[in-house]
């Protein structure tokens, strides 16, 4: 890994805030990197860093000149310090580590980015990650606490966990998980069973192609729409209005709707705090 | 909590006297100097009791030339005394000369009429109103002073409290999703920096107008005029104070909250010293998912001058003793950080194993302190305090400080002088 340390220097004196609740003097800083490494051989790779905006790009192997084959990511650590020199020497001191199980005995497969802060620099420093690229084809288990994730071109299982932020996951991933407490989660897949939840906030659900199970539990509004429904059943209940309104099934009611077409084969389980809409994909303004 | 804390101390404070029961009359009660300090209509077969601090009195009244009765309070105790006349045997009642005033006495401190509570004028208030009055303040703000009769300062304690969280609750910046609520500060971790700055001053002040109204109708009902506790060989305090100060990241500030406790011993009449700033809170650093705990331990040793605790001769004239008392100092604080990290392992066969990292500062520092008794023994004081951490200094949900960044701090103290 390259690190090179930058630092910005925004002395904050804020003397007004002197007769008012006090304040405290220092300076900013950052530590930019940048870095690859090798995933030959790893099935699944597990992301689990601090709070921070995150994009994941997933690279398509059959075009290599699109992105390497590697797990490719940069961007830096804020800090702060008393000095430049010390907040300088804040922003060096955390890193991300790369670690895989792959060449050991009983290795599955298995790789982990994850960041190592040292205590010292606990609360002084926050991570700022530009584009994470990676091959499409991993399992990716991302986890943090804080922040919007972005994730596009993964075919595997992406599964997202956060504590508070937007997800928007694109493209054809064999199946979605997500979790926040707090945010919007959006989810448009071509033939993927998706499974979102979020304490507070809304849910739109996009099916391009191929209609999977859909099972949603929302603080707020959700939207699916559906790429077929042929074959699908409905256990829909919201805290407002439920809208269906498909060429097999208008419905407009309260609380709760079930109802299933022909085999049933695709669950569409959605549960609401606020109101339900359910339409065909290309109706509507999803479409 | 500090409406519990506040009622059982005030409930244990009935220094006064009980006059009668014997015939109707009105009669004066006077301090060691002779100034008039009550006055009081006693009713028929009836006895009254009067709240006065410790010290001596005489009381007089009655048919023209009768005698005084002279009588001493002592603190926490109401004294029985028979008037002249009365012939009902009393146990404590001293027939004596009329008590002479004396400079090293404090009860020969003259009262003034501005002084005194209106209540002293006229008969001694009821005696569930020294624990009635502030628990309804302790319910709602500015109850006992309605039950107090203070129309004016009930409708200014209410509306006062009203307007204070009205306005922390509109000015509290950042993104509201700090873990404990927008009622702590310290979960408060972005936002505009007037905004933090506005919201720690309202939300103090509010608390502070909340600890003094409670203790305001205890004052009131209990009747008599508020006179620091000079003697007083320990203090226990609790204090929280505030800093806004930036935080990692592009222009992001937060509110960085200490609360704590100290307790100070008296070594000389002005020189006291002791231990503070002993507390602890959760900093689970939510930066890091794998954190499973963090914890921050802190106390440390502080001595304290009294500079001031008279009124100027400038402002009085002629001195005396001042409900208002300046203090300085200075200390250090230790601050243990404790963190707990789960890591995972790659291996299926292996296990998650715990990291546990630790780490101590300590920060030093200088203080002032700006007390202003609200009653006899508690006393609310502004702190402003000048620190420099001599290591990371971390605060709750995985904030720190840089060390050697200089803080100003201010804080709100609650202080019992016993």
């Amino acid at each position: 890994m390259n690190t090179t340390t930058t630092t910005t220097a925004t002395i904050r004196s804020a003397w007004g805030l002197l007769l008012a609740v006090g304040c405290a003097l220092g300076v900013r800083g950052q530590g930019a990197f940048d870095a690859e490494h090798d995933v030959a051989g790893v099935r699944s790779l597990i992301v689990e860093v601090p709070a921070t905006p995150l994009r994941v790009q997933g690279c398509d192997e059959d075009v290599p000149e699109s992105c390497p084959p590697q797990l490719r990511y940069s961007g830096r650590w804020l800090s702060t310090g008393a000095t430049q020199d010390e907040a300088e020497r804040n922003a060096s001191a955390p890193r991300l580590v790369f670690e895989s199980d792959v060449g050991d005995d009983d290795g599955s497969g298995l790789a982990r980015l994850s960041a190592d802060i040292p205590l010292d620099v606990e609360g002084l420093v926050d991570l700022e990650l530009d584009t994470l690229r990676m091959p499409g084809t991993l399992d990716l288990d991302l986890r943090s606490d804080r922040g919007d994730v972005e994730v596009r071109g993964m075919l595997g299982v992406v599964s997202i966990d956060l504590g508070i932020g937007d997800i928007e996951v694109f493209g054809a991933p064999s199946a979605v998980a997500a979790r926040t407490d707090e945010g919007f989660v959006h989810a448009r897949t071509a033939g993927a069973a998706v499974d979102l939840r979020t304490v507070s906030g809304q849910v739109l659900v996009e099916q391009t192609a191929s209609a999977h199970d859909v099972v949603v539990d929302a603080g707020g509004d959700v939207a699916v729409y559906l790429a077929s429904e042929t074959s699908v059943r409905f256990d829909l209940q919201a805290g407002g209005d439920i809208r269906v309104s498909t060429p097999s099934v208008a419905a407009l009611t309260r609380q709760s709707f079930e109802r299933t077409v022909g085999e049933g084969d695709v669950l569409v389980e959605v549960r609401a705090g606020g109101d339900v809409l359910v339409l065909l994909y290309g109706d509507g303004d999803a479409g | 909590m500090l409406a519990l804390a506040l009622l059982s101390c005030l409930a244990n404070d009935p220094s006064g006297v009980s006059l009668g029961p014997g015939a109707a009359r009105s009669v004066v009660i006077e301090d060691a100097s002779g100034a008039p300090v009550a006055s009081v209509q006693l009713r028929a077969g009836e006895a009254t009791t009067v709240a006065l601090p410790p010290g001596r009195y005489a009381v007089r009244g009655g048919p023209a030339g009768a005698a005084s009765t002279a009588f001493t309070v002592s603190d926490a105790e109401t004294t029985a005394v028979a008037l002249p006349g009365d012939n009902v045997p009393r146990a404590t009642a001293e027939p004596a000369p009329p008590p002479a005033a004396s400079d090293d006495d404090p009860s020969s401190e003259r009262p003034t009429t501005a002084d005194r509570p209106a209540s002293e004028d006229s008969e001694a208030p009821p005696s569930w109103r020294r624990w009635g009055s502030p628990l309804l303040s302790a319910l709602v703000p500015g109850l006992g002073q309605a039950v107090n009769r203070q129309p004016g300062k009930a409708a200014g304690a209410f509306g006062g409290s009203l307007g204070l969280l009205a306005g922390a609750a509109l000015v509290r910046p950042g993104d509201g999703s700090g873990p404990n609520g927008w009622l702590d500060p310290g979960s408060v971790s972005r936002g505009d920096t007037a905004a933090l700055a506005g919201f720690g001053v309202l939300a103090h002040a509010a608390v502070a107008l909340y600890a003094a109204q409670i203790m305001d109708a205890h004052a009131v009902a209990r009747g008599r005029r508020v006179r620091a506790h000079r003697d007083a060989r320990v203090r226990v305090q609790v204090g929280r104070s505030t800093t806004v100060a930036f935080a990692p990241g592009s222009e992001n500030v937060a509110l960085y909250a200490d609360t704590k406790v100290a307790v100070l011993g008296r070594v000389s009449r002005r020189v006291s010293v002791g231990i503070a700033d002993l507390g602890f809170k959760v900093a689970a650093p939510t930066a890091q998912p794998e954190v499973e705990l963090g914890a921050v331990f802190h106390g440390g040793v502080r001595s304290m001058v009294r500079l001031l605790d008279t009124r100027p001769r400038w402002m009085s004239g002629a001195g005396g003793p001042s409900r208002l008392w300046l203090l300085a100092g200075g200390g250090a604080t230790l601050h243990t950080t404790v963190r707990t990290r789960e890591q995972p392992s790659l291996q299926a066969s292996s296990q998650a194993r715990e990291v546990t990292d630790d780490q101590t500062s300590v920060t030093l520092y200088a203080l002032g302190e700006a007390h202003y008794f609200l009653l006899d023994r508690w006393s609310l004081a502004l702190v402003p305090r000048l620190s420099v951490p001599m290591g990371t200094r971390h605060y709750a949900a995985g904030r720190a400080l840089p060390r050697y960044a200089p803080t100003l701090e201010l804080g709100l103290t609650l202080a019992v002088w016993l």
